[in-house]
Order: C-alpha cells, then sequence, then structure tokens
C-alpha cells in the first residue's frame, strides 16, 4: 500500500471532510467528483499542506510522524493552482530541481521539454496552458517517484493535449512499484486510465469500485413509476425521479438484462454515476 | 535548502536592473564623496542586498508557489531557514563587495573598514531579524504597513516618553551612554566582538524560532 487515509477528517465552516481511500501498488486510482466535492482538499491534506483534524494518513506505510522530509522525494505532485514561481524559466526550474532531489533526471527532462516544444528560456507566465499542464506533469515524473498525486492535471485541455498527457501516465506506470492518485471531474479521462475509482460528494467517499466493473456491471435503469412499484430493489444503489419515471443505478446489469426484458437498461459509464450520485437519493 | 537557494538567487538575478543601479550608485558616491562617504556607502549598500530577500517573499506570495515548494523535500522550518541564510547571506555579500571596494579605491585601512562593516552587518541583521517574522506574519504589502506603524509608534512613544521624563530623564540617559562607552573603552576589544556574536546569535535564534512558529501554523 503506497498511501492509506483512515477516517481523515477536515472541518471549514461550510465544509467537513470524513475520507477514507488507499492507493495500491501498480494502481491507478482515481478520485471523481463535482466541483467542491472535497478532491483538492483531500490531496492537500495528502502532501501535508493543510492539517487534519482526525484520523490517520499513512505513505509507504508510514505515519505522519515516520514519514520524513527526505522521503517527500518519493511523491511527485500536480496541483491545479500551484507550481513553480511564474517568473522563473524552465532552465530555472531544472537549476532547482537538480539542487533539491538526487534522482532528478536532467536529460529526461529537457528531452521531454523538447519534444512537447516548451521553451526553456520562456517565463511560466507566459505558457498557454497546455504548456502549463505539460510542464507541471513533467517536473512531477521528472524525479521518479514512486507515487504521483495529479490533482486535475489535465483540466481546460484540448483533447490531444489531454491524450498525450495520459499516455504519458501510462507510461509513467509501466515501471513496477509506482502508483498514482489521480483527481478530474472528466470521467473520460479516467475511464481509460484508471484501475479503481472513488467517488467523492460533499467531502465524503460515496463508493469505491473497480473500473472494469463500473463499465461491465453497472447500469442505468430507465422505469416507469409502475415498473419501479414491481421492480425487485435489491441490487439497486441510486434512484432519481424523472419525468417518465425512475432513473435507477444498479451494479448487477446482467440480472435486470436476464430478469426485466422490458426495462431500458443501458451500460453504466461514470457520468451517469455522477449524476445519479449528485442528484439522486440511495435506495 | 541549496534548492530554495538556487530558486531565489534565480529570481533576485532577475533584478538585474536594480543590481547595476545599487552599483551604480555605490561607485558614484564613492568618486563624490571620497573617504568620508564610507559608512553611508557600505550600509546603503549592506541594507539594498539585505533587502533582497523580502522580494523572494513577496515573490512566493504572490505566486502562492509557496504550497507548492511544501510539496517538495522541505518542510516549513527549512522554509524559514532559508530565508534566514539567504538574507544575511546577501546582506553580508553586500557589506563585503563594499567594503573591499573602500578598501581599493581609498586610503581606509582594512582594520578601520572592517570594524565599520561588522557594525553596518550587524545592525542590518537586528533590523532584518525584526523584518522577517513581520513579513512571514501579515505578508509583503500589510508587513509594510505593520512596520511603518511599527516604527512610528516607537518614535511617537519615544517623544511622550521624552517630554513626560522631562530634563531629569535626559541627564539619566546622557549618564548611562557614558557609564557605556567608559566601559566600551576600557573593555578588551575581542570580549566586545565574543559579546556582540553571542547577542546576535541570540537574536536571530529568537527571530528564528518567532518566524518558524508563524509558518508552521500556516495551511496552503
Amino acid at each position: 500500500m503506497l498511501l492509506e487515509l483512515k477516517e481523515v477528517q477536515k472541518y471549514y465552516k461550510d465544509f467537513q471532510l470524513n475520507c477514507s481511500m488507499q492507493v495500491k501498488e501498480g494502481y491507478v486510482t482515481g478520485l471523481i467528483g463535482a466541483n467542491g466535492a472535497g478532491k483538492s482538499t483531500t490531496f492537500k491534506a495528502i502532501l501535508g499542506l493543510i492539517q487534519i483534524d482526525g484520523g490517520t494518513i499513512e505513505r509507504f506505510g508510514k505515519s505522519q510522524k515516520e514519514f520524513t522530509v527526505q522521503e517527500k522525494a518519493e511523491i511527485g505532485t500536480v496541483l491545479s493552482e500551484y507550481t513553480f514561481s511564474s517568473m522563473m524559466t524552465i532552465k530555472e526550474v531544472t537549476a532547482v530541481m537538480e539542487a533539491m532531489y538526487q534522482k532528478f533526471e536532467t536529460k529526461w527532462f529537457i528531452e521531454k521539454c523538447s519534444q512537447y516544444q516548451l521553451p526553456l528560456e520562456k517565463q511560466i507566465k507566459d505558457f498557454s496552458t497546455g504548456m502549463k499542464a505539460k510542464f507541471k506533469l513533467l517536473i512531477a515524473m521528472s524525479y521518479k517517484a514512486r507515487l504521483l498525486i495529479l490533482d486535475e492535471p489535465t483540466v481546460g485541455l484540448d483533447a490531444v493535449t489531454r491524450n498525450e498527457l495520459l499516455d504519458e501516465m501510462r507510461e509513467y506506470m509501466n515501471q513496477e512499484g509506482r502508483a498514482i492518485l489521480i483527481s478530474s471531474h472528466i470521467s473520460s479521462d479516467l475511464e481509460g486510465l484508471c484501475d479503481d475509482l472513488y467517488f467523492m460528494q460533499q467531502g465524503k467517499i460515496l463508493f469505491h469500485e473497480d473500473t472494469d466493473r463500473i463499465l461491465s456491471d453497472y447500469a442505468v435503469l430507465k422505469v416507469s413509476e409502475e415498473q419501479y412499484q414491481r421492480i425487485d430493489k435489491t441490487h439497486l444503489l441510486y434512484r432519481k425521479k424523472e419525468a417518465f419515471g425512475y432513473e435507477l443505478l444498479t451494479k448487477e446489469r446482467q440480472y435486470y438484462q436476464e430478469n426485466y426484458p422490458n426495462i431500458v437498461v443501458e451500460k453504466g459509464n461514470i457520468d451517469d454515476i455522477i449524476i445519479l450520485i449528485g442528484k439522486g437519493e440511495a435506495v | 535548502m541549496r534548492g530554495l537557494l538556487v530558486k531565489d538567487l534565480c529570481l533576485t538575478l532577475k533584478n538585474k536592473r536594480l543590481l547595476v543601479v545599487i552599483l551604480f550608485l555605490a561607485v558614484m558616491l564613492t568618486v563624490l564623496k571620497g573617504e568620508t562617504a564610507a559608512s553611508f556607502v557600505i550600509s546603503f549598500v549592506t541594507a539594498l542586498c539585505g533587502t533582497l530577500v523580502l522580494n523572494t517573499i513577496s515573490i512566493d506570495e504572490f505566486d502562492k508557489s509557496v504550497a507548492f515548494l511544501m510539496t517538495m523535500p522541505i518542510n516549513k522550518g527549512i522554509y524559514a531557514a532559508e530565508k534566514y541564510v539567504f538574507a544575511l547571506g546577501s546582506g553580508l555579500v553586500g557589506c563585503v563587495i563594499s567594503s573591499v571596494f573602500y578598501i581599493i579605491m581609498t586610503s581606509f585601512s582594512f582594520v578601520d573598514i572592517l570594524q565599520q562593516a561588522l557594525l553596518i552587518f550587524f545592525t542590518l541583521s537586528l533590523i532584518q531579524m525584526i523584518v522577517l517574522p513581520i513579513q512571514f506574519r501579515f505578508g509583503s504589502d500589510i508587513g509594510k504597513v505593520v512596520l511603518l506603524g511599527g516604527v512610528a509608534f516607537f518614535m511617537v512613544s519615544l517623544s511622550i516618553i521624552t517630554k513626560v521624563g522631562g530634563e531629569n530623564l535626559l541627564i539619566w540617559m546622557d549618564r548611562a551612554e557614558n557609564l557605556f562607552l567608559q566601559w566600551v573603552d576600557s573593555s578588551e576589544k575581542w570580549l566586545l566582538y565574543l559579546l556582540t556574536g553571542v547577542i546576535w546569535v541570540i537574536f536571530v535564534g529568537i527571530s528564528l524560532l518567532v518566524s518558524e512558529s508563524i509558518i508552521k501554523k500556516k495551511e496552503y
């Protein structure tokens, strides 16, 4: 286990975080939720940028007290709002990284910057959104970190750039002993990349599932009021009232397909789940 | 800490124009005023170099890059300590360069300049040790207001105390000053330097501890 959060709590005036999650070695774990769900707060807690009010966080099996400053070099980070000073250039950042990280791979980093056409002498504040996103990800991957914590690394990017960055992450995971925790509200990114997903809303983890299982076994049922009264509700997770009746989330697609041939059964995807969890109610 | 020093050096060198202006003013004052401006030029250059650290704190704050820096293999204590190292280091560099310049350009002896330079560096350091925790606590903009407010409060208080104390107070202060100067003249120089060094270390230590405790409470 590279990362484990046990009932981590953080209280703000209008928001409370209370979550538990794990990131296993060799896994790409996604954290998905709407804006304001608590994803960034969770990441800040993991990275020690905020004090938690309860619970424990273990990084590489070590408690917060045991985790040393030097071991932070095993974590690569992309934060949505923060990076190096915008007045710096890549050349200057390279000098800082070489001084900061023993395992910083200067040659790899410069080659990747060249590959993605990131100018070495230009200040970061003059980069486009796509360039900044690539820069931040390359920085995070440049010193052989075992764990990548990526907070919305692809937000605001076009499809081509997003795909490029996702490919970099896949390539990064080719090496053993690594893991990625990535947050996003772009479900298509996570569907293609993540092994498992945590769904978060209002600071709580609502559920956790393997991505393959979501795509194969989860489904959205569209039923009329009458059909809803008759249907077996044992395997229903969430429901949402609609004009035609109800939309229902289930993780037993095959069961309902075989036993209720008249019901509309649509294969589940992450967006559906987010909507049903966000707008619906638990059954 | 080395990475943070590299970062702050990179940010400082972006102010090349400012550094050139400092150098130009120092040279001009030396040429125009000669030996009489020694104290002023060394103080001026040392002070300007010593305040370069405040720019780096401002930039970190403006860009919110401190949050990202805290994800790197440093902690808040190291961040604070690096600012102190950079502040004292840049002040020292300014002091040394201006002092060497004066030794070369004028007939001042090395010992004379060294004594002046040490006193100037000591005084600047004490000011830095007061300014840095204020910067960390209140940030760049409000920190300047707080500092000005503090200076104004000090001046007003001094004025009030002097007025209330009247002539007796002035006589007492004069006596205290004379006693102090007598003690300085009669003491061994090495003892004075040692005592100054100890006071300096204590002051720096207290200031650093205060800054650390301020930064440790911050969340990003």
